[in-house]
């Protein structure tokens, strides 16, 4: 909670008061005193009743989903309620203006509330970044009769929004610059392809035709069909060093960086599956957790965690992603091509970068 | 509101049409007309329930006819039939003007203008009638009410009326007194705050330097150096003075007959504690002018003051001149000074004859002192003089054996006398003048004053920078400060007044010494203490008047002399001064042919050094500095035992919480940052192996104690105990391991 004060409002509020305090020097009698205690009493008396009212007034937010899509318009519905003594007066919103777009509600719409009053407030609200944070109303402003003073008071439980990134290409550049389907022949770390090999045996109902191993069958006069071996594989990691920012830091340019780097994860992860290209992505979620991508559904999987899946609960967990990250080549398969992607990138360093 | 104000408003409007309203319709008038109104209005809202608006409005006004009838005939309450008829006349009129609230709204403005203008012209609404205060406060809110409508809402919606309700009711709480604020209470507060925050100041340096053992709280006279260099005023406290007796004199002026105030002044001299020897000589004086009680009380008076010391460290006892009686908590102080320094709060208790030394009669008495009849006069004799003339027991001052000695040689020991009319290292120059000032006059006191008038010419100055170091304690210094004075710079401080005084008399064959100690005037106003600062410290000279004794005088013209601090009083019986020979214009008289000033260089005023002023400058930030570190570290201490007392008095699930979140700290500091989610297990986690199981036990007891109902064990003062001991366990061991770092490292 804290208190501003209108510069003009109160220059003039203290001007008048001096002149009270110099009548009530050369003047006694309720023309003088009434006005002095009147302008002593004000500014206490509106804080009260300021105060009063914050412990009166109830707010409740709520949209439609539970899950958000980024960019699309929900609807956004705000109940406000004084349950209090006094009535509310000219109480005005303080919204979450840099992450989200209201259709119909403005910074500074006036609300005002007779005792036991309840109003609701609805519009469309689109979240401009990816992850999940704060939305809707931030904070309640009330202000004195005269406008002297406003008092800021922070909504104590706001609308934590989980809105899902887009998927695009946007990882796709960075992606095909390292040609990495023509020189690695990548393989599933799980689905082992099937390739031709030289075991052989009778032919079941249910195998294909393209098993069958002709010259084998004509020789032994019975359709035999070769047994298929597992080839090795080759793998891809994405790694993904999220920064380690505490929940109270997180303003605008980390809702930017994060929105960025979770639609450049979900277009990689996209990017490999279209492919049909298996990916295990390593990320920070409490600890550090492997997921692997490989098919729709895994996706769908990580891609119902990813906006708000990604987070560090020590600082431990951060180093060790940044061991992970800088590791060269120690326990590594060789198969293994590795991409970092950092949230946080220095000047001059690429978005996503190999490692060797 | 409005009606409140509005019938208060026109019933003073009748008041001043018709006087004799008031003692019918008063307070109580109003009163019932607001109860009645709001009856009307109750009754309405009940009907409005099943009739229309104006039906409802036109029957809830009924009643007023037949309260009307019943009211009639009560005696105490004669004001209530009309109460009740004006009461119904609003209630119709609230109901039925059109555009209400503008009514309301521009109605209050015209009803303020109206108050302000009766109690500007008429002093309409008393302070004391409540009622009047109440509805001048309402109609104060409800012209706020209309300014916040129209400046700042723009007619849209206005403040919700309760906030200036509940402003009205606290104004009306608070006193609105008929006279204006009186500031002086707060003046003297911060008068007195800033005063105990010098003290405070001033205490720290005192205590702090005195665990220095440095000589910054010597006395101030002594400071004064008695060399005539510069000096500089300085306004730490030395003294604290208490006084029962009246600070200043009445007297009536002669040449209008007004009735005049004059301050009242005392000479507190260090070193000497009880003068007997001035004592002896003023009763020898006395007694042998034969002076009565009645004479001696136009000059003099037996005084008592308290002395306590401040910022001060000496040895010296500090009395007032005269003083007959000194003691310290009750015990007789018999010697000048003592052997170890007396510190702050050290108290002396002072009787004292103050003597008016500007009395025509003592001035009388002292110039025909040589004329009177030299007799002898027994130990006896004088005592019971004493007692008549002062009371004062002299027995219990002097003993028989102590006044043989003082009496038996003629006076004083002609050694001692020798060195007070040491003339040594006085030029030529200054016997000339000595000798053209006092060579026409024969009588020893018309000397001591033509002097004492001469050198009060001399314009005072402190910064002599550049006018060389003199030795006061010698005679020779005394010549060069008196050269100084009178041929050089012309201008000096108290010390080269006393000392050219005490050359010039010397060399009228006068004895002559000077004193040093304090000169304080008391203000007009009684206080409970006078505080007597350093700037205060002040040397004077004094003569030895032949059959008077030693007589003091005040030649340095910043002060006042003993003729302007006169007490103006006549004895009792008709001795008027013709008869005491003390003629009028016998000042005009002496200085009739008193000589020019001579001096070369006229008061060249000198600049204090830079140097001076920056070395101040420094000791000043040092000593702030160091004043601030005490002041930390008496906090950080204080902190640190409040602390400690605070967990000794507390309840074992208290002391729990504490030692809890003391482990919580010291893990913390121990760790890598981390989140804290408000989870114990966090820090559990944490903590060093060897003791996690243990403080897993703590927290679990604490947990308990927030979080278990009411049936479950309460802490007990083993857990609370094993908690402190864990917490301290823990402290060591990070203590071991920190050390265990820094060795390493």
């Amino acid at each position: 909670m804290s208190i501003s004060f209108s510069k003009k409002g109160l220059l003039l509020y203290l001007l008048i008061l001096l002149g009270s305090l110099v009548l009530a020097s050369f003047y006694g009698g309720p023309v003088s005193f009434v006005l002095l205690y009147a302008l002593l009493l004000m500014i206490p008396i509106s804080l009260i009743y300021m105060i009063i009212n914050i412990f009166s007034v109830s707010l409740y937010q709520e949209i439609e989903v539970h899950k958000l899509a980024k960019g699309d318009t929900h609807n956004y519905r705000v109940l406000v309620e004084n349950s209090g003594i006094l009535p509310i007066h000219n109480m005005t919103f303080g919204l979450y203006r840099d992450r989200s777009e209201f259709v119909s509600l403005r910074d500074g719409d006036e609300v005002s509330l007779d005792v036991r009053q309840k109003k609701e407030i609805s519009s469309g609200i689109s979240c401009k970044y990816a992850g999940a944070y704060n939305i809707g109303v931030e904070d309640l402003f009330f202000t004195d009769p005269f406008r002297i003073m406003r008092l800021k008071y922070p909504v104590p439980y706001s609308f934590r929004a989980i809105v899902s990134p887009r998927i695009t290409d946007i990882a796709d550049d960075f992606l095909d610059i390292e040609n990495m389907v023509n020189s690695s022949g990548l393989k599933s770390a799980r689905l082992f392809e099937e390739t031709p090999g030289s075991d052989m045996r009778a032919y079941r109902s249910g195998d294909p035709l393209s098993a069958i191993n002709w010259k084998v069958s004509a020789r032994l006069s019975e359709l035999m069909v070769r047994v298929p071996d597992k080839l090795e594989k080759r793998t891809v990691t994405l790694i993904l060093l999220a920064v380690n920012v505490p929940e109270r830091e997180q303003d605008t340019e980390f809702l930017k960086k994060r929105d960025y780097f979770l639609e450049f994860v979900v277009s990689a992860a996209w990017h490999f599956g279209q492919q049909r290209i298996p990916v295990k992505l390593i990320y920070p979620a409490g600890t550090v957790r492997e997921s692997v991508v490989d098919s729709y559904d895994t996706f769908l999987e990580f891609y119902n965690i990813v906006a708000d899946g990604i987070f560090y609960s020590t600082d431990s967990d951060y180093d060790k992603m940044k061991d992970i990250a800088d590791s060269k080549g120690d326990n590594w398969d060789d198969m293994d091509i590795r991409l970092l992607i950092r949230e946080d990138k220095e000047p001059g360093d690429d978005y996503c970068t190999v490692i060797d | 509101m409005f009606i409140f104000s509005l019938t208060c408003v026109c019933l003073w409007g009748a008041y001043l049409a018709k006087g004799d309203l008031r003692e019918m319709y008063g307070s109580a008038f109003v009163l019932a007309v607001l109860i009645s109104f709001v009856f009307y209005g109750c009754l309405e809202h009940l009907f409005r329930t099943f009739t229309g608006g104006i039906i409802s409005a036109l029957v809830s006004v009924f009643p007023s006819v037949v309260l009307f009838f019943l009211v009639k005939d009560i005696e105490n309450f004669p004001y209530l039939q009309t109460a009740v008829m004006v009461a119904a006349l609003l209630r119709l009129f609230t109901d039925f003007v059109p555009f209400r609230e503008k009514v309301v709204l521009f109605g209050s403005f015209i009803l303020l203008a109206v108050a302000v203008s009766l109690r500007l012209s008429n002093g309409a609404f008393w302070p004391e009638d409540k009622a009047e205060t109440a509805a001048f406060a309402c109609l104060a809110m409800l012209v706020m009410s209309g300014l916040q409508y129209l400046i700042l809402e723009k007619g849209k919606e206005p403040f919700p009326y309760a906030f200036f309700v509940v402003m009205a009711v606290a104004v009306v709480l608070l006193p609105a007194r008929e006279e204006p604020i009186n500031w002086n209470p707060v003046i003297d507060a911060g008068k007195r705050f800033v005063q105990r925050a010098e003290d405070a100041y001033s205490d720290a340096f005192y205590f702090a330097s005195g665990l220095f053992k440095s000589d910054d709280f010597a006395t101030g006279y002594s400071n004064l150096g008695l060399t005539g260099a510069s000096t500089s005023e300085n306004n730490n406290t030395e003294l604290f003075l208490r006084t029962k007796s009246q600070t200043y004199v009445l007297f009536k002026d002669k040449e209008n007959g007004k009735l005049m105030k004059r301050r009242r002044s005392v000479y507190l001299v260090g070193g000497r504690g009880v003068d007997k020897e001035r004592i002896v000589d003023l009763l020898t004086l006395l007694y042998r002018a034969g002076a009565t009680k009645e004479l001696t009380d136009a000059f003099s008076q037996k005084t008592t003051l308290e002395l306590e010391y401040g910022y001060l460290r000496t040895g010296d006892e500090i009395a007032p001149m005269g003083c007959v009686e000194l003691t310290s908590s009750g015990k007789p102080v018999l010697q000048g000074s003592s052997d170890s320094p007396h510190k702050k709060g050290y108290t002396l208790d002072a009787t004292y004859i103050d003597i008016d030394y500007g009395s025509p009669y003592f001035v009388d008495v002292v110039r025909n002192a040589d004329s009177y009849p030299v007799e002898e006069i027994s130990y006896k004799e004088l005592c019971d003089y004493g007692k008549k003339i002062y009371t004062i027991n002299l027995d219990y001052i002097i003993t028989e054996e102590e006044y043989a000695a003082m009496t038996g040689t003629a006076g004083n020991d002609a050694e001692t006398m020798a060195l007070y009319i040491d003339t040594t290292g006085c030029s030529p120059q200054l016997s000339d003048l000595a000798h053209k000032l006092t060579d026409d006059l024969d009588n020893e006191y018309d000397k001591c004053r033509i002097i004492e008038e001469y050198l009060r010419q001399f314009p005072y100055n402190l910064n002599m920078g550049d006018a060389g170091v003199s030795d006061m304690s010698k005679t020779e210094g005394m010549s060069e400060l008196a050269e100084v004075l009178l041929f050089q710079k012309g201008e000096g401080y108290c010390v080269h007044y006393a000392s050219a005084m005490t050359m010039l008399l010397r060399l009228s064959g006068i004895p002559a010494r000077c004193d040093a100690g304090y000169s304080y005037l008391y203000p007009f106003e009684e206080q409970e203490e006078y505080r007597v600062e350093a700037s205060r410290a002040h040397t004077w000279p004094e003569a030895y008047i032949e059959g008077a004794g030693w007589i003091p005088f005040e030649p340095t013209g910043a002060y006042l002399s003993a003729a302007d601090r006169t007490w103006n009083r006549e004895p009792k019986q008709a001795q008027s001064v013709e008869d005491v020979g003390l003629a009028e214009g016998y000042l005009e008289g002496l200085m009739q042919n008193m000589p020019e000033i001579q001096t070369e260089g006229v008061g060249e005023v000198t600049v204090e050094p830079v140097e001076k002023g920056i070395f101040r400058l420094i000791t000043i930030v040092v000593a702030v500095i160091l004043s601030v570190l005490f002041l930390f570290l008496v906090l950080l201490i204080g902190t640190m035992l409040v602390r400690e007392a605070l967990y000794k008095r507390a309840t074992f699930e208290e002391k729990l919480r504490t030692d809890v979140e003391l482990i919580k700290k010291d893990i913390r500091k121990h760790s890598d940052s981390f989140f804290d989610r408000g989870l114990l297990s966090d820090y559990e986690k944490r903590a060093p192996e060897v003791l996690r199981q243990q403080i897993g036990e703590i927290f679990g007891l604490y947990y308990r104690a927030e979080y278990a109902g009411p049936g479950s064990n309460a802490i007990s003062e083993v857990d609370s105990r094993k908690a402190l001991e864990i917490r301290k366990k823990l402290h060591e061991s990070y203590k071991k391991d920190t050390n265990k770092k820094r060795r390493g490292s």
